[in-house]
């Protein structure tokens, strides 16, 4: 059952271990205590623990059992970092005492090929036999952090939020939750789903789709086995909510002299951009970029493309402006009624641009960033909006960042993505405009970036 | 993998609803007699399931503007063909009426994970030298087709530059469609080759075949 990975009541740690540096005792850890390099977000998982070792008594001060088949209570989710050879008769036991999810964190699986090949194809045939959906083999583990669930050998506990991100590399995976600490990036589930011997891409998906946690999907994927499926449930999944990929991997070469034209231009990475466009799925460059979109995608509305921007440095106005004609993203003119509006709030500085970018020149208070804001986002005609901010003697960061929230919360079809340029006295205003899921870049052209992804999300729901 | 017989792949293409220029002869004789049906300029290309690059190969005359110069090409074309390609099968050799438009690339291929997928390009130097072409995963409609079309950076070549008419790319979008659907019901076809299709304001005129089998 899918659902016991993600909400089990309890779980057993098989390989449960008294090595301080082992994975058994690091995923113990994390479980019991939330994290081993614990943050504020560190909490224990909210139901019981039980660990297994036929040699321990207590690990970490909680009671370990020898087997699984010891366990006074029923068990939803086991997870299984003994080593490979031991996982099947493991596996039988789970299925004896009725376990409903296996996470298997161990490697030796199908990754090696040969003897690991089998020994997966045979775990996979007791867990099906037996009604266990299984997790891995070959992975870090899942985390769910509503219910304070690390079943990974993950540093820590990302922050709570509404982001999934499913990972075939447990290794990205670990660095992002690091950095999410530090950024106040929240996430609703982290999954590494290793080998995929049985959940796969397209379950987890299929899962999310229903998730009241989660508001966009981030992946990271170097390859596929079944592609039809994934498709089906991408696009299925990509009509409720938006999905963001970073695609991995090498794109084959070998161009066969009898191959036709096709066959030799179809390389991989083009046929797996081609599946996620078909499928509605915004294709990211880099970490950073698939995180940036996520986010902007799951808070802010997708929009037309007519856009205003507004900025207090008529230098980053010009190359937030340039960026977006790279994007495609229409900075919209003015119409005389607009300029006239602008006028008649008597805030705007004489020497206003009086054209998109909106320059409000350099000295701008927060009511002239308020009045621009409400003059523009209340015009039919504009779909949204990109702010920019450079720091003067007078610039009131804190307010600035009060204003585009209050005007997000009154204006919520369109979006606000904002480019607060600076770093140390503009960390506090950044800081407020994420907690409030305002997208906030230290580049103009990341912001037009995020819009662009907007605008492409609104096209592809129009359909 | 190994190329189908032209043969072969008109037919099963004309029965699955495409239309291909130009008829197969086997000798002068019906060379002649199609030329006379088809009408001047004529292009004239061996057909061989061996021989897989025509031009490269030689065997390819176009721009023959006279009855009187069809038999020394057909003499030609299946002497380099045979110098060329020693042990091909040779069907014959296909005769058809030039036509001009914009040189445009469909394809097809069989993707192990997706299954087909198909490519839509400009031809010529376009796809050669600026590998300016779209993909997409079958099955797909029309709205998706036209998608497809209007991704090639080459785009406004279709819609007319220069005062020249715009290229009918409706029934480009419609030869996708059925090119999709076409990889989708014949499974033994790993991959295919439109090339060229030549497209003008009113009509798309598939010139060049090629349909790839597995090698049994």
């Amino acid at each position: 059952m899918i659902d016991k990975i993600f909400n089990p009541k309890n779980i057993a740690v098989i390989g449960a271990s008294r090595d301080p540096r082992s994975v058994g005792q690091g995923i113990l850890k994390s479980l019991t205590q939330g994290c081993v390099f614990k943050t504020r977000f560190c909490m224990p998982f909210h139901g019981k623990i039980f660990p297994i070792n036929p040699k321990a008594d207590t690990i970490l001060g909680v009671k370990c059992y020898q087997s699984i088949l010891k366990v006074p209570e029923n068990v939803d989710l086991a997870v299984i970092c003994v080593p490979a050879r031991v996982v099947p008769q493991i596996m039988k036991d789970c299925v004896s005492k009725g376990v409903k999810a296996a996470i298997i964190i161990s490697a030796g699986f199908a990754e090696i090929k040969g003897i690991g090949k089998d020994l997966q194809d045979e775990v996979v045939k007791i867990a099906k036999k037996g009604g266990i959906s299984i997790v891995g083999p070959n992975c870090l583990g899942v985390i769910r952090t509503k219910n304070n669930m690390n079943a990974s050998f993950a540093p820590s506990m990302p922050p709570k939020g509404n982001i999934a991100f499913i990972s075939q590399s447990g290794a990205v995976a670990d660095s992002i939750i690091d950095w999410s600490i530090e950024h106040n990036y929240g996430f609703s589930t982290i999954i590494s789903y290793g080998n995929r011997a049985d959940l796969d891409v397209h379950n987890f998906l299929d899962y999310l789709a229903d998730d009241p946690e989660t508001k966009a999907i981030a992946i990271y994927m170097e390859g596929l086995d079944d592609g039809k499926k994934f498709m089906e449930s991408a696009k299925r999944l990509s009509k409720k909510k938006p999905i963001v990929i970073l695609k991995g991997g090498k794109t084959e070469k070998g161009a066969k002299a009898i191959s036709s034209h096709t066959g030799s231009l179809a390389g991989s990475y083009e046929i797996y951009k081609a599946v996620f466009r078909q499928c509605g799925i915004h294709i990211a460059e880099n970490i950073e970029e698939l995180f940036d979109i996520a986010k902007t995608l799951a808070f802010q509305p997708p929009c037309k493309n007519n856009i205003a921007i507004i900025t207090n440095a008529g230098g980053a106005g010009v190359l937030c402006a340039d960026a977006c004609d790279d994007h495609k993203v229409n900075i919209i003119d003015f119409k005389e009624s607009t300029l006239k509006r602008l006028d008649n709030t008597k805030k705007m500085h004489p020497a206003y641009s009086r054209h998109n970018p909106l320059d409000l020149v350099g000295d701008a208070l927060p009511e002239r960033y308020k009045a621009a804001l409400d003059i523009l986002l209340k015009e039919k005609y504009i779909s949204g909006a990109i702010v920019i901010q450079t720091l003067q003697t007078m610039t009131d960061p804190i307010e600035d960042a009060k204003i585009v929230i209050r005007a997000n919360k009154r204006f919520k079809n369109k979006p606000i993505v904002c480019a607060y340029l600076g770093g140390k006295f503009t960390k506090k205003s950044i800081e407020l405009l994420e907690t409030n899921n305002i997208p906030q870049f230290n580049d103009p052209s990341k912001a037009a970036n995020a819009i662009k992804a907007l605008v492409e999300r609104y096209e592809f729901l129009k359909k | 993998m190994k190329q189908l017989s032209y043969s072969d792949s008109k037919k099963l293409l004309i029965r699955s609803g495409f239309k291909i220029e130009g008829k197969l002869a086997i000798n002068e004789e019906e060379a002649k007699a199609i030329t006379v049906q088809e009408g001047f300029p004529i292009a004239m290309k061996i057909a061989s399931p061996d021989i897989v690059h025509k031009t490269d190969a030689d065997c390819v005359a176009v721009n023959i503007q006279k009855l009187s110069d069809i038999d020394i090409n057909f003499h030609n074309i299946l002497a380099k063909a045979r110098k060329y390609a020693p042990k091909s099968e040779l069907e014959g050799i296909v005769i058809q009426k030039m036509v001009s438009g914009t040189e445009i690339i469909i394809g097809a291929k069989y993707d192990p994970v997706f299954g087909p997928v198909v490519m839509f390009g400009l031809g010529g130097i376009f796809v050669e030298a600026l590998k300016d072409v779209s993909f997409r995963i079958a099955p797909f409609d029309k709205k998706e087709a036209l998608k497809m079309i209007e991704e090639i950076k080459g785009i406004k070549i279709l819609k007319g530059l220069r005062g020249k008419k715009p290229a009918n790319i409706d029934s480009l979008a419609v030869l996708l469609v059925k090119v999709s659907s076409f990889m989708l019901k014949n499974p033994e076809i790993k991959e295919l080759d439109f090339n060229p299709i030549f497209v003008d304001d009113k009509k798309s005129y598939i010139v060049d075949i090629r349909l790839m089998v597995e090698d049994d």
